[in-house]
Parts: C-alpha cells; structure tokens; sequence
C-alpha cells in the first residue's frame, strides 16, 4: 500500500485542480481516495464516523487547494487535514457522546467491524488478527497516538500541537498503549494455546 | 535561553537512556517490544476500500461555490435598495396604467417557454436549453426510488439544503418574471437551477446505489 506522503501527481493536473477544474479535481480524489481513507480508518475504525471524516477531509482539501503553496508533497498536507479532521472529531462531544452510548449498549465502542479483523492474507495471519484485535481495543486516543506515532511518523511535537495539548500527553499516551497492546498481545497468545480435546466424555 | 539548549538536553538524555538500558535487562526487554510492536503496526495490511464519496465531495464543492456567489449576490452598493424600490414602483405604475388600457395580446408565443415549476406559468427570456436539462434532471429526480431511509445525516443536511437553494432561485425566478426579467438574469438564474439539480441528482443517486447494496 502507497503512504499518503509517497503519492504524486503532475504539477499540471494540481494546477487545474487548484484552479477548480472538475476534471483534475476528480484525479486528485481518485489518486489519495484510498490511502487517505486507510488512514482515517485507522485513527476511526467506526466505518460510518470514517466515511464521513473522508468526505469532510476531501472537501476542506479541495476548498483548500488554492492555499496551498507546494512547500510540502501534497500528500503530507492532505495526510494533514485528514489527521486534524479525525482528531477534532476525538474532542467532539458527538464523539463522547457516542462512547457513552456505547457503553450504555455494552458493545466495544470503536471496535473494527469483524471483517476488518478477521480477514487477514498475508504475512503472519494470526499475528496480524492479534495485532488488529489489540489495536482495536486501544481508546481511541492512544490508538491515535500510537498510529500517528509509530506509523506516520509523528513526532510528539506534532501530535501534540494536533491534539492541542502538551507533549508529555503524546509520549505518555504512547508508553500506556505499548504497554496495553503488550499486555493485550500476550493475553491472545496465551489464550490462543494449543488446548488438547478430549472426545471421551 | 541557550539557543541549543533542548538539543543539549535531549542528547543528555539519549545518552542516559541508552547507558540505562544497556544496564537494564528489563528496560531494554520494554524497549525492544515497543520497537518490534511499531514495527509490526507498519507491516499491518490494508483491507479496507475507500467508499465512492466523489458525488457527495463534489455536490459540496458546488454549493460553497453557489453559497459564495449568493453572498456576493447580497453584498450590494447602498445605494442599490432605494433603484430597485423606484424601479418597482415605477413598474407597478406602468403595470397599472396597461391594464386600463385596451388590452394587447400579452407575450408573443417565440418568446414564452412553459416553467416546468409552477405547472404553464410563462417565464419570459428564459433559455431554451436551460429549462429543457432542468426538465430533465427534475424527471431523473422522479425517477429515482422515493425512500425514507438514509443512509448518514450529512448525505440529509445535503439534500435538504440543496432543495431549499432550489426552491431560493425559484422564488427569485417568479419574482424577476413579475418585474420583467433580462436575458442575461435569466440565463444566471436558470444555470444555478441546473447546476443545483445536478448536485442533486448526483448525492440522490449516490445515496440510492449505497442503499442498493
């Protein structure tokens, strides 16, 4: 899978973009559509909440598009706005809200759908389902956290300055859901053992 | 403050922290795992694929820009207000003044077309092409199955006001072909209609074929 901030496309196809040709704008969305969409639903694994963060994020990206200046690779600017879209949604009260709901229902709150964590095909299947299931039981902050960190590479600085809050949050939310994804990934293994079954009863 | 001071620091810092975990077995155990741990998360596959929000994206595009030329629409000189109140006073009086005249037949057939809106009513000027693709988009909307059901509030907020702009640019429609309306308006008018049923059509039938499957 491509990284957001690997994606290009032609200096003439961004300056029509800009412009506000629909044509260019559609092969701007066709080209970052999918690697931003992995992205938010990474930071969002609630399709529906995702979904909506996508559309929100591509049209702040093309609304936008006339700012922006080329100082950085487009992807890492949309990778921005994506990020800033999900995380305002993490402070929202719609998203606590929703939580509290979930919690009232007694469902995993922003657990995956099965299908995200079940289908796994290639490399080490069982340790990807563990890793996918540890991931998302992280709340949803440190699960932010840690993506944006270990994945997209983040500094704590920047995750900070995105959370609006100080970098001791960002590097302790990150010790805290190492710990958790350890602990979580040994209790998978463990429970995952090898358990002879008997047939005589 | 140092210039370098927090460069100064953290370099202390690694170097205490490496010299720690050269030391420590279990620091450098939790090290590791958080190091094997990120490296894992970056191997992890993507399943996932991204929904066809290209419709949605793009109707939104179009009413910021609809929303934007109707802001600049309002931005009127001060002095525009008491024109346009003479000028309707001064139609009213012609308006009134033809009416007790012998009466003449009103409109020329070549220049009235039927408004598809209000069921006959003649809308002078108006072109042609326009008012036939508005028909036609308004068919489309028709045809497009009538469920309640929606799939996400945002696709709601949408189509809600997307209809209100419609229902704006028909109030402005009536109200210029009382007032008497200049080609130019009505081409204006008639090409947000158009643009505006367009949009619609797109997130209707978005929404419909994500209902569909």
């Amino acid at each position: 899978m491509t990284r957001l901030i690997d994606i290009e496309i032609g200096r003439d196809a961004l300056v029509r973009a800009q412009a506000g040709e629909p044509e260019a704008q559609a092969q701007l969305y066709q080209a970052f559509a999918q690697a931003t969409y992995a992205l938010i639903r990474r930071v969002m694994p609630r399709r529906a909440v995702a979904d909506d963060l996508f559309q929100d994020t591509f049209v702040e990206v093309l609304q936008s598009l006339p700012s922006f200046r080329g100082e950085a690779p487009l992807g890492a600017w949309i990778r921005r706005v994506a990020v800033s879209k999900c995380l305002m949604h993490l402070r929202s009260p719609w998203h606590r809200s929703l939580l509290w709901l979930d919690q009232l229902a007694g469902d995993g709150g922003d657990a995956p759908p099965p299908a995200l964590a079940a289908a796994a095909t290639d490399g080490d299947p069982s340790l990807q389902q563990d890793l996918e299931a540890a991931l998302a039981q992280l709340p949803a902050r440190a699960r932010a956290v840690v993506w944006l960190h270990d994945v997209e590479g983040f500094t704590h600085e920047e995750i900070a300055s995105q959370f609006g809050l100080t970098v001791s949050f960002s590097k302790s939310q990150l010790m805290r859901a190492h710990l958790r994804l350890r602990e979580l990934l040994q209790e998978h293994a463990e429970s995952s053992t090898c358990i002879p079954v008997s047939t005589s009863f | 403050m140092h210039p370098r001071f927090d460069q100064l620091l953290s370099t202390a810092l690694e170097e205490e922290v490496a010299a720690h975990l050269r030391e420590c077995a279990e620091c450098r155990a939790a090290a590791d795992s958080a190091q094997h741990i990120a490296a894992r998360l970056r191997e992890l596959p993507v399943r996932t694929t991204a929904p066809d929000r290209w419709p949605a994206v793009r109707a939104a595009l179009l009413l910021t820009r609809t929303s934007a030329q109707s802001a600049r629409h309002m931005r009127r000189p001060g002095w525009l207000l008491p024109a346009a109140s003479a000028l309707l006073v001064a139609v009213a009086v012609l308006i009134t003044v033809s009416s007790q005249g012998p009466r003449q037949p009103s409109h020329s057939q070549s220049a009235s077309i039927e408004n598809p809106r209000d069921g006959g009513m003649p809308v002078h000027a108006a072109p042609a092409a326009l008012v036939a693709e508005s028909q036609r988009l308004e068919a489309v909307l028709a045809s497009l199955p009538a469920d309640a059901r929606l799939t996400r509030a945002g696709t709601a907020l949408t189509v809600a006001d997307l209809e209100n702009r419609i229902r704006w640019v028909d109030y402005r429609l009536d109200l210029a072909s009382e007032a008497g309306i200049n080609p130019r308006q009505a081409d204006l008018l008639w090409r947000e209609r158009v643009e505006l049923l367009n949009s619609l059509v797109a997130v209707r039938y978005a929404d419909a074929r994500t209902r569909a499957f």
